[in-house]
């Protein structure tokens, strides 16, 4: 669960979505505050449902949050 | 909260796993004391009981941290959770396969089999065992995502 190769954009569309906080976007998305920083940090790779959950909740599309890295 | 800097605290599951982890290797523990080497009918009716409700422990305290309409747990708890039932399942089988095997050396066999709880014990005991080091591997999981 660690060194995941898929990278995001969350913190940045947080920010500009009025500074949205990390529970915030937990509470729209129905995950832990927990696994936000997690992914914020590269750390997890989320379900393709979270992922569009996530993607939805900024009102984007799921390209514009996560992308492939090779390492 | 800021939408800065993120410190993490320790979620539902991390708090519950170090709980059970801790619980389990003391029930081990009375286990092997009360039941193995005294051979007690009470401390084993007593810890049988307790691993049967260690499913409802789990249920009931997340029940009393779900307070509202947050999260308590996600995919992210439900991966560690399912990493420390492989352990579990591996530390079971191997206690299990090792008592089976001694059990069929006739000298060990007859040293297990003297006092009438010492085999259930040791049954009882590898359950618990396998519980600690299962609730021990998701604790561990937390810790090193949290690092």
């Amino acid at each position: 669960m660690t060194g995941t190769p898929i990278a995001n954009d969350i913190r940045r569309l947080r920010f500009e979505r009025g500074e949205m906080t990390q529970q915030g976007l937990a509470d729209a998305c129905g995950v832990t505050r927990q696994t936000i920083i997690a992914l914020e940090a590269g750390r997890y790779a989320p379900s393709l449902e979270l992922a569009f959950r996530i993607a939805r909740a900024f009102g984007v599309g799921i390209e514009e949050v996560f992308r492939w890295e090779d390492a | 909260m800021s939408a800065g800097r993120d410190a993490m605290p320790a979620a539902f599951g991390e708090r519950f796993a170090r709980n059970a982890a801790a619980g389990m290797a003391g029930l081990g523990l009375f286990a092997a004391i009360a039941v193995v080497v005294q051979g007690g009918l009470f401390p084993f009716v007593s810890t049988a009981a307790c691993l049967a409700l260690s499913y409802f422990f789990r249920r009931r305290a997340r029940q009393d941290e779900a307070g509202g309409r947050r999260a308590v747990e996600d995919e992210r708890d439900r991966a560690f959770v399912a990493r420390g039932d492989r352990v579990f399942r591996l530390a079971a089988s191997t206690w299990m396969v090792g008592l089976a095997a001694a059990l069929a050396v006739p000298p060990v066999r007859e040293v297990l089999a003297v006092p009438a709880l010492r085999v259930p014990g040791l049954l009882l005991l590898g359950v618990a065992v396998a519980n600690a080091a299962g609730h021990a591997t998701v604790a561990a999981l937390y810790r090193r995502d949290r690092a």
